[in-house]
């Protein structure tokens, strides 16, 4: 245990200089975000380094950044991720961003083919697709309602898929996948 | 230098453009002394100059959704917190005082002491206990490691760079500067308890 | 039907420092949390469970093994029609024989699905307070209670009652903001057992070559146009998808939010018609809110208060 966390730390004092890629590390950053041993030794070098470039100058006071991080806490969050695609390749190498749970890359996917919902009213079978045409062009009030309500199940059915990737905190967060009749 | 640093910073960006409230943390940290001196350039009194430097990383976090990463993420901060503390002395220039100096002299000084006019207030007395137990350790510390350190935090070398100048390998560069650090961490531990 | 305490178990408990005279409540709880996340995927067990939702009562037989350091894990609907699921180590297949259709998904490694916690429950704790309850008998079972209490009304809260002998899950409810229980779910009987053999594990449903697959295709990633400023604290960016509707070109973006414990999907549709309309909607423990925003319809669900889907739906723009 300790020699883990003096590698840890060698690694910081690594990264610190640029001497270190975190994608070869991806954990290092969540270790530092999460364990204030780590954080307290990521501000310590910080300092220290500060100090040997600019002895006597003035110094964030010892709870600044503990007043910062209360002050982005009561703020709203915004998110905005926004992926650049730049080519990151360092001495020939291209790494390719793993999904992990609640921590990374914004990955793009694409979900091809007709929902599984098994009633009709199916907006998006392509099968179906003269259905939908002909509910919109007759612009009634019930097909367009029809059309609302497949659409609504389509979300829904995507969204419980999706919800061993968000991590549900529920049991069996695929029963409500597998459980019968619509979710209604 | 400075290729992959700023790699750590756009992937913290990143997260916290996702909603990571943490990586935001961890850059404050890494940048706190140094806006804080920056600002300390243009407003001399020591609580403003924090608060503006407060006030920096607020509207930092609050742009961030704009932050494209045309630039890197210091670049941009820094240009926030110039600006911030401008904004600071304009909106004060109705009511003159003698702390600030104007910015064109400002932006002559590599580095300002602060005045001691003002009471310093606790904390920043704690932060400039910890610079002189910083100051003695690294009086301290082996030749080699201190040569190290300093080549790396003040003449901004890189590892190779460095093992050049010392005529030893790399491997041992890494480990003299990581050595130099934990050691005088060791003794802001002491007096942190 | 064997039914043996592991020893593995009692070591857990020491790591998990459930000793007693562990100091602070809080602690506690989350100590118990997670034991039940290390017992579920360590474990081999088999049971029956009854899922409760708007009235409706469901029967799954839920089987869990694990071999060779590999997780498999079953879990199939005994009502009609027989849906099913299968998870070996990451891959996840989900069999619909109604719609002679199949949705694969590869999940990140060692996450169970019978209880998706999060990794680390501290972020957590800014949101939700954890407590422990009492111990009540859960499937002829003692079981410990284990609380989980939002902090704002911006989430739901949630009870789990977690076996004390093996810390197993046994139970659990989804808690609304007036304190109706809006899900639940409930080991009837479970076994715990040495080892569960391979043909428990399989699937049951026979597929062919005709069944349709569903699966997620990871594509390079694009940038996304949406400013979310709505999003209670907590709230992370899990996964932002592009969902291809008809054969048009008609595309609906889907960004799917979690806080660890409940999840929101945003959706983003290009589709114009005025006669969509904003109501919201509630569907079992699912808050849903619908907009217009420019020429696109958002729509926003999750297991979350109205007022959350409200406040992230209103905060979209571009």
């Amino acid at each position: 245990m300790m020699d883990e966390h003096k590698g840890i730390r060698q690694k910081l004092s690594m990264l610190l200089d640029a001497e270190l890629d975190w994608r070869d590390n991806p954990r290092l950053l969540d270790r530092l975000e999460s364990e204030e041993e780590f954080r307290a030794v990521w501000a310590h070098y910080h300092l220290i380094g500060q100090v040997i470039r600019s002895p006597g100058g003035l110094l964030a006071d010892a709870d600044f950044a503990a007043r910062v991080s209360a002050m982005i806490r009561d703020e709203p969050t915004v998110l905005a991720p926004r992926q650049e695609s730049r080519a990151v390749e360092t001495a020939g190498r291209h790494k390719v961003a793993t999904l992990a749970m609640a921590a990374s890359l914004v990955a793009v996917a694409v979900l091809i083919g007709k929902s599984l919902t098994d009633h009709s009213g199916d907006f998006y079978a392509s099968s179906m697709q003269s259905q939908v045409i002909a509910a919109a062009d007759s612009k009634s009030a019930e097909s367009v309602e029809k059309m609302a309500e497949a659409q609504f199940n389509d979300y829904l059915l995507v969204h419980n898929e999706s919800a061993y990737l968000a991590g549900s905190a529920g049991m069996l967060p695929y029963v409500r996948l597998v459980s019968s009749g619509p979710d209604r | 230098m400075g290729g992959q640093g700023d790699q750590a910073d756009e992937e913290l960006v990143k997260r916290v453009q996702r909603g990571d409230k943490k990586a935001f943390d961890i850059l404050v940290l890494k940048y706190q002394h140094k806006i804080v001196q920056l600002i300390n350039r243009y407003i001399r009194d020591q609580t403003e100059a924090l608060d503006i430097a407060q006030d920096t990383f607020i509207k930092a976090y609050r742009a961030l959704p704009t932050f494209r990463g045309e630039s890197a993420f210091y670049t941009w901060i820094y240009r926030i917190a110039i600006n911030t503390a401008k904004n600071h002395i304009a909106t004060r220039a109705r009511r003159p005082s003698d702390d600030d100096i104007d910015i064109e002299t400002a932006e002559q000084f590599e580095t300002a002491v602060g005045l001691r006019d003002q009471e310093t207030p606790e904390g920043v007395l704690l932060s400039e206990e910890l610079a002189h137990v910083i100051q003695r350790a690294l009086d301290e510390l082996p030749d080699e490691l201190r040569t190290a350190v300093s080549l790396r935090e003040l003449d901004g070398l890189s590892y190779d760079e460095i093992a050049d100048v010392m005529n030893c390998p790399v491997g041992t560069v890494r480990s003299r500067i990581f050595r130099a650090r934990e050691a005088i961490d060791k003794k802001l531990q002491a007096l942190l308890g | 039907m064997t039914q043996k305490i592991i020893g593995k178990i009692a070591v857990l408990m020491l790591i998990c420092g459930l000793a007693q005279g562990a100091e602070n409540p809080q602690t506690d709880a989350r100590a118990w949390l997670v034991a039940t996340k290390r017992s579920m995927s360590h474990l081999n067990y088999r049971g029956m469970v009854t899922y409760l939702k708007d009235n409706r009562v469901e029967s799954l037989k839920v089987v869990h093994g694990v071999s060779n350091g590999v997780e498999q894990e079953r879990l199939l609907s005994v009502n009609s029609p027989m849906r099913e699921v299968i998870r070996n180590a990451e891959k996840v297949t989900c069999y619909f024989p109604d719609s002679r259709s199949m949705f694969v998904e590869y999940k990140p490694p060692r996450q169970s699905f019978l209880l998706d916690l999060p990794k680390d429950l501290t972020d957590q704790s800014r949101h939700y307070a954890f407590s422990l309850g009492g111990t009540e008998h859960v499937a002829q079972r003692p079981a410990r209670l284990v609380n989980i209490q939002p902090l704002d009304d911006y989430r739901y809260g949630r009870r789990l009652w977690v076996d004390v002998e093996s810390k197993l899950p046994l139970k659990f409810e989804l808690i609304d903001e007036n304190g109706q229980v809006l899900e639940q779910m409930v080991f009837n009987s479970l076994v715990i057992e040495d080892s569960i053999p391979a043909q428990e594990l399989a699937a049951s449903t026979q597929s062919d070559p005709s069944w349709q697959v569903k699966q997620h295709e990871t594509l390079p990633a694009d940038s996304l146009i949406w400013t979310l400023g709505g999003v209670p604290d907590g709230f992370r960016m899990i996964s932002y998808s592009r969902l291809k509707r008809d054969s048009e070109n008609r595309t609906v973006d889907h960004i799917l939010l979690s806080d660890g414990f409940s999840s929101v999907s945003i959706y983003i549709d290009g589709l114009t018609n005025e006669s969509f309309t904003a109501q919201p909607r509630k569907v079992g423990a699912i808050n849903s809110y619908t907009r217009k925003l420019d020429q696109y319809l958002v729509t926003v669900m999750g297991e979350v208060p109205a007022k959350t889907v409200q406040s992230i739906g209103n905060g979209i723009h571009r």
